[in-house]
Formats: C-alpha cells, structure tokens, sequence
C-alpha cells in the first residue's frame, strides 16, 4: 500500500499535554496513517478521542503546552522538525485548515473579500488587481452566485452556510495539495452539510486536492469519503475502505457506533422506544489503560482485552483492525 | 401555504404515553413575535420571529417543534419558557395565562416550566463546581444547605453521573455530562414542563443516544411534559408523541409523530424528511442489512 503516491505520512504520531499535575495527557497515542494523494481520508471518532488533536498536529497549531512525538512526512519532510518561518510558508499554501467554527475562525472586523485576500497576499505576489480577481473567482467556486455582493460583506452579515463557504474559499485559496477539513459541517443543518460535502467533492476533481476530514458522524462519510480511519480514546482502531467500514465494521466499537447510526437515521416513528447506545463513556484521557482502550464498554470483551493492547491484526488483507477477536 | 392553518391536536388518545390522562399542561394561541432590526443610523424594522403559533401539549407528552433555522421554533421555546415576552397570544400553563406577567407575577412558574439549551456550557458560570451549577437555582430558592446537597446527590445519580464528582469544575466534564448535569440542574426545581432548545444538538452519535434515553427515562419517572425544539425530524421521530413543523414563523402541519413523518403534506415538512432520508439514504445504501 505504502508508494510514491503517499502525500502524507504519520508514523506513531503521539500529542501530549502536559498537565498541571501528573503525567501528561496523551490526546494522540501512537497513530499511524498513510495518505495517497486525491484521497480523501475520513477520520471518525467522538468528542475527546484526540481526533482534533490530529488535525491541529498537522498544521502544527496547537497550545503551547502541546508536544509532538514520531513523525509527520508530508511530502518526505517531517512537519515536526520545521522551523517557525517553514510551517508558516507551508501552512494556508500546501496544507490548509477548514475550520469547525468558522464564526469564530473568520476575523469580524474585516470583510470576506478581504480574509480570502489576505490568504493569498501572504503566500502569492499578485497585485491588488489580480487578488481581487481571484478573490471573485474563489466566492464563484464555493457557489455565490453574486460574489460582488459578498465580497464587501462582514461575517455578521453573512448566515453559517455562507460562512462556512468564506472559509473553504480561504482554506483553498493558494490551491493546497491537502485540505484538513475538522468538523466542517458539524455546526450547520443537514442541507447545508450535503452542500459543503458536495462542494468539497468538487474541489477535489478540479484541483486533484488530498482532503482529510474529521466527523463523528459516519453518515457524513458515506458516499464521500475513500477510506476511513476510526479513533478511539487517541488510538486508531479500525481502517478500511469506506463502504467497508460503514457497511460491514470490525472492530466492535465501530460496530456499536453503526448501530446507533443507522437507526437514529432510520425515520420509521416509534415514540418513546429507547435507542441502542454504548453504556460508559471513553475513558477520561489523563488514565492509562494497560489493556484495550475501548475493553470496559466493550461487549464482546475477553480477559486478555485488559492485560495488553492488541495491534493491528489483518482479519482482511486490507483491514487493520486493532482487536483481539481477530487474533492474539 | 394554503389559508387554514392546521392547528395542533390537544390530546390524542392513541398517542398519549404513560398514564393515559388527558389533563392539559400548556396552551399557546395565537403566539406572536417580533423583533426589530437596524442600527443607529439605520431605521428600525420589525421582523416577525413568530406570525402565529397555537398549540397544546397534555400532561407526560413530548411535543417536538422542528424546521430550518430561522423558521421561529427557538423563539416559541423562549417566549414558553417567558426568557421573551411575546408580543401577542396566550401562553396557558395549566389555565394560567404567563404571556405578559411581570417578573414577580411569574416566579411561580418559573420552577414548572425549565429550559435547557443547546450548548450547556454557556449557560453554567465556567468557575462553578458541578454541585454549585446544579444547587443554584434551590440557592436562590434560599433552600437549606443540607437540602441543596441531598438533592443534588440524589439528581446526580438519576441522571447517570457519579456524586464523588460533584466538587469537579464544570470544565472538566464532557460535552454530554454538562447535558446531564443540565438535566439534574432543571430538575431541582421539580418542573412540570421542560422546553429542550435543540438540547440534543451538537452532540455525538453515540452521546445523543444516551441523552435521548435519558430524556425516556426521566419522562416516566417524573411525568415530565417536553417541548422539544430540533432541526432533526428523524431524532425527534423517536422521541416526540406530537410534531408540528415550523416554517417562516408558523406551524404548518402538525398531528402525531408517526403520522408526520409517514405522510407529510406541507412541502416544509416534505423538505425535512427529504434532507433527514437523504441522510439516512446514504448510510443504508452501504449498509444494507448487514447491520
């Protein structure tokens, strides 16, 4: 599987933050990912399983007291050896962030035309002129139909779809090789996510863009996204091509999470009928678990499931799945 | 949008839950809106949130309102809840109209009718324990502290948390605890209506599915009546006796749950079932039946 086409390489990427008190905290926890390029990577995970985390690893945005271990190669060169002044000149140019919240992403005193300008001012030497036709050409791409009327617009102006668009149009403004796009659609409702899924479909065939999104959702994924890496509690658990992920998952955390997927989309009314749900929660990040991250909610959990971790077992040539049921 | 506006069934034998008693809690007619928009120098306009809205909701029923934003469902839970005033209508908690009472008047119907918000964190002080978060409102009360902590104990349990956190700061717990604890916090007060504000948005597949059996559960237990306010006609399918769909500041079609989503009639209503099918489309279409 590993070849020339890897864009982006992650080798036993863990984040940690250190703690006031204690051991630091291991939000990502020896994650290893290859990306080809044009491919469009879904990572689906709840709240917490440091899939954010991730992504902020990626662009090398993250708090302070962040530290990064294991390598990051986009294009053969580690992320997490490059200087302040080299992650400046790669971040908005080569890898570009579609933020979750754009409201509070997008600077409120300045107009849309103007922050999709001043991506492209930092990175490209166009004149005033020039910008400002690209700029045109960007609010056409993300599907304003009238960009003259957006481009002097402030962001309060504008409603969550807009916005969302405003910040996919700076994101692929200096026409990025890989677009991290971290729960782009979680704040809108469901029409406005099949547009912005579908507008970043497009993207992708026109400009042969590498996107690698982020959801809890996994209806979001289908139809949409090539393969899909599932995360729990800063581990990588399953990975597979989507339809066989979502169709037919193997590890028993994403089985459960299909469960309750597939039936609170399933629009059959039976009022007051409980739902299935995964009793517990994930595990509070600041605990080490010797065994299985997922083992105390698990179903189908074993003894040796809280003795050591499982690796990647291949029940399926092209299936990792970190899980005793399939070997040990 | 045809002249004659349906108006939501009261109570609906087949589709009572619980009991079976047919005692009416809430009654909104001809509930009205508006804010106005502009600026300093800009003239002011009025803006109807709300044209028209009627309503009834009997005793242990959940009425869900749903629609696309800005069709004016938040604005019908904030006037029931009386965080607004409306501008017109009748709001009748159980034969009382609290459409325009004053701050005294209502404080009564203050503890029977709570309100739980979409994002739970912004309306908990961020410096406050979770024990401080859910006793505020007995300490307003001016309720003893032996009392407040009991409650508080006892709450945090029913609602799924464990009270040796209850010194934690509000900070440290996860999305779907600070619902729970939102929960707990609302029902110090004893309430006989909740108004859920899309409190089931914004959450996991998988922690939306426990708060929403945790709503179940609290139903029966308390003989709860829920006004529940989403965009998401398929989760709100599972949970509401009653839907009635909003759309530019009206209640277009409204009637039981099941009949709604089986036979829409109002293109708003179609609209949402078409976006929440296209949804659930994509995902059986893989899954088939394997799952």
């Amino acid at each position: 599987m590993v070849g020339p086409r890897d864009l982006l390489r992650i080798r036993d990427l863990a984040v940690m933050y250190s703690a006031e008190e204690g051991v630091p905290i291991r939000a990502v926890d020896g994650v290893s990912l290859e990306i080809c390029a044009e491919e469009i990577v879904g990572i689906l995970g709840e709240s917490g399983c440091g899939k954010s985390t991730l992504a902020g690893a990626l662009l090398q945005l993250l708090a302070p007291r962040a530290k990064c271990e294991g390598e990051i190669l986009f294009r053969g060169r580690d992320l997490l050896n490059l200087s302040a002044a080299e992650l400046r000149s790669v971040r908005g140019r080569d890898i570009a962030l579609i933020p979750q919240d754009p409201a509070l992403s997008l600077n409120p005193v300045m107009t849309a035309g103007s922050l999709i300008g001043e991506v492209l001012r930092a990175h490209l030497p166009l004149g005033a002129e020039r910008r400002r036709e690209r700029v045109m050409g960007l609010l056409r791409e993300v599907g304003f139909d009238r960009p003259e009327e957006i481009y002097s617009a402030y962001t309060h102006q504008l409603s969550g779809g807009q916005r969302q668009r405003i910040a996919i149009a700076q994101a692929v403004a200096c026409r990025p090789a890989l677009l991290v796009a971290d729960e782009p659609t979680s704040k809108l409702d469901a029409t406005l996510q099949s547009e912005v899924v579908a507008l970043l479909s497009q993207i992708r065939q026109q400009h042969g863009t590498t996107i690698l999104i982020i959801s809890h959702d996994p209806a979001l994924f289908a139809g949409f996204a090539d393969r899909i890496a599932v995360m729990y509690a800063g581990r990588i658990v399953e990975v597979g091509k989507s339809v066989e992920i979502l169709g037919r998952p193997l590890h028993p955390y994403t089985q459960a999470l299909m469960r309750i997927a597939t039936s609170s989309v399933a629009t059959g009314a039976r009022a007051n009928m409980r739902l299935p749900a995964i009793a517990g929660e994930s595990p509070n990040p600041g605990c080490i678990l010797e065994g299985c991250r997922f083992e105390p909610r698990c179903p189908e959990r074993m003894q040796v499931c809280s003795q050591r971790y499982p690796q990647a077992f291949l029940p399926e040539p092209t299936r990792p799945v970190n899980c005793f049921k399939y070997g040990g | 949008m045809g002249g004659n506006l349906p108006n939501m069934p009261t109570y609906s034998p087949t589709y009572s839950s619980g009991g079976g008693s047919s005692e009416s809690l809430l009654r909104v007619t001809g509930l009205c809106k508006r804010y106005t928009r502009g600026s300093l120098w800009r003239k002011r306009v009025a803006v109807a949130a709300v044209v028209s809205a009627d309503f009834g909701i009997s005793r242990g029923q959940t009425l869900a309102l749903v629609g696309e934003s800005g069709s004016g469902k938040s604005t019908v839970a904030r006037c029931v809840a009386r965080i607004e005033r409306p501008d017109a209508g009748q709001i009748l908690m159980q034969g009382a109209d609290i459409a325009q009472l004053a701050a005294a008047a209502l404080l009564p119907f203050r503890c029977r009718i709570q309100m739980v918000f979409q994002d739970a964190v912004t309306s908990m002080n961020p410096r406050f324990s979770a024990l401080e978060v859910i006793e505020e409102p007995m300490r307003i009360r001016r309720e003893t502290v032996h009392d407040r902590r009991d409650r508080a104990r006892a709450l945090m349990i029913e609602v799924g948390l464990s009270p040796d956190w209850m010194h934690r700061s509000i900070s440290n717990f996860s999305g779907g605890q600070r619902q729970r604890i939102a929960l707990a916090r609302a029902l110090t007060m004893r309430p006989q209506l909740l108004v859920l504000d899309e409190a089931l948005t914004g959450l996991d597949v998988s922690t939306q599915a426990q708060i929403a059996n945790l709503l179940i559960d609290l139903q029966a237990a308390h003989r709860l009546t829920y006004l529940l306010i989403s965009h998401d006609l398929a989760l709100v399918a599972r949970l509401a006796d009653l839907i009635g769909v909003m759309a530019e500041g009206r209640i277009v079609e409204a009637g039981p749950a099941q009949q709604i989503v089986s036979d829409p009639e109002h293109p708003a209503t179609k609209k949402l079932l078409a976006s929440a099918k296209a949804a659930a489309g994509k995902l059986t279409r893989i899954t088939g039946a394997s799952l």
